[in-house]
């Protein structure tokens, strides 16, 4: 390499070079901070999922109970004629049911 | 190995396993370098940059067992995040896909004396820059520097030398006026 070409390599090493200081501890406590809240908001997910996988379990036993009921004979009486009977005010019941529990989630 | 890097690979798989107190000896130990380099490709986003980069070298510290050294693999993940950061701001402004080039704002004109790394770094593309502040400013040899920034050997070394000569040119602009 000629000498030109090592005076730019040497300019740019100085121009491009890190300053050479202590760790600097404000960024590691913000660096920290991150990670945990990373952490929490990690959480705070898992939780949400396990509580929504949990509540749409009790809801399917729930309208697989219904269904049973409104074809079930002993509530024909009640249902009047027509073939689905109870269900739709019950699956109105579970749907508020479960509109208001995840609206407390949230709040 | 060099001791410092076996030092590394140590307190990172103390890491691994959790250890908070390890990984604060790596963050006060690269973050001045790390942080230097990410202001010299991403300007006032450096910083955030390199959080993100420590945030993500504490939830993945199981990857890193050893091949090469610690700072590369931090490096390397710092400048990753560079260019997903910056494919989404393109996205999202919706600039032109060939505007590689960034257009310098610096209201100085070429001719003053003294030329600063940030002019001179203003006029390469992202990597260009992190090609030259890699192997002359950190001293990466071409085949780490290569590592890190996930690009073939010779790709990098054409940055290199696209980004030598157009910083030659500029220093020579500089001279002439």
């Amino acid at each position: 390499m000629t000498q030109p070409d090592d005076n730019l390599d040497a300019m740019l090493g100085t121009l491009l070079a890190p300053t050479l200081r202590a760790g600097d501890r404000t960024f590691l406590a913000r660096v920290e901070h991150r990670i945990d809240a990373e952490a929490a908001l990690g959480r705070a997910e898992r939780r949400f999922w396990k509580s929504f996988a949990f509540e749409a379990l009790a809801i399917s036993a729930l309208l697989a109970a219904l269904w049973m009921l409104s074809s079930s004979d002993l509530l024909a009486p009640l249902a009047g004629s027509t073939q689905w009977g109870l269900a739709p005010p019950l699956l109105l019941i579970v749907a508020l049911w479960f509109a208001g529990t995840q609206r407390h989630r949230q709040t | 190995m060099a001791l410092r890097d076996q030092e590394d690979l140590l307190l990172n798989q103390r890491v691994a396993g959790g250890d908070r107190a390890a990984f604060q000896l790596l963050v006060l130990r690269h973050e001045g370098r790390l942080r230097a380099f990410l202001s010299r490709v991403a300007g006032s986003e450096g910083d955030d940059l390199a959080q993100e980069a420590f945030v993500r070298a504490w939830q993945r510290a199981g990857d890193y067992r050893g091949q090469g050294s610690y700072a590369a693999w931090l490096t390397g993940i710092g400048w990753r995040l560079f260019l997903d950061q910056r494919r989404t701001a393109r996205r999202r402004e919706a600039l032109a896909a060939n505007e590689d080039v960034p257009v310098s704002t610096d209201p100085r004109s070429a001719s003053d004396a003294a030329l600063d790394a940030e002019r001179l770094l203003a006029a390469l593309t992202p990597q260009e820059r992190a090609a030259l502040a890699l192997c002359f400013g950190h001293g990466w040899s071409h085949g780490e520097a290569a590592e890190i920034m996930g690009v073939p050997l010779g790709t990098l070394k054409s940055l290199v030398l696209r980004g030598r000569a157009k910083a030659q040119k500029m220093i020579g602009e500089g001279g002439e006026a």
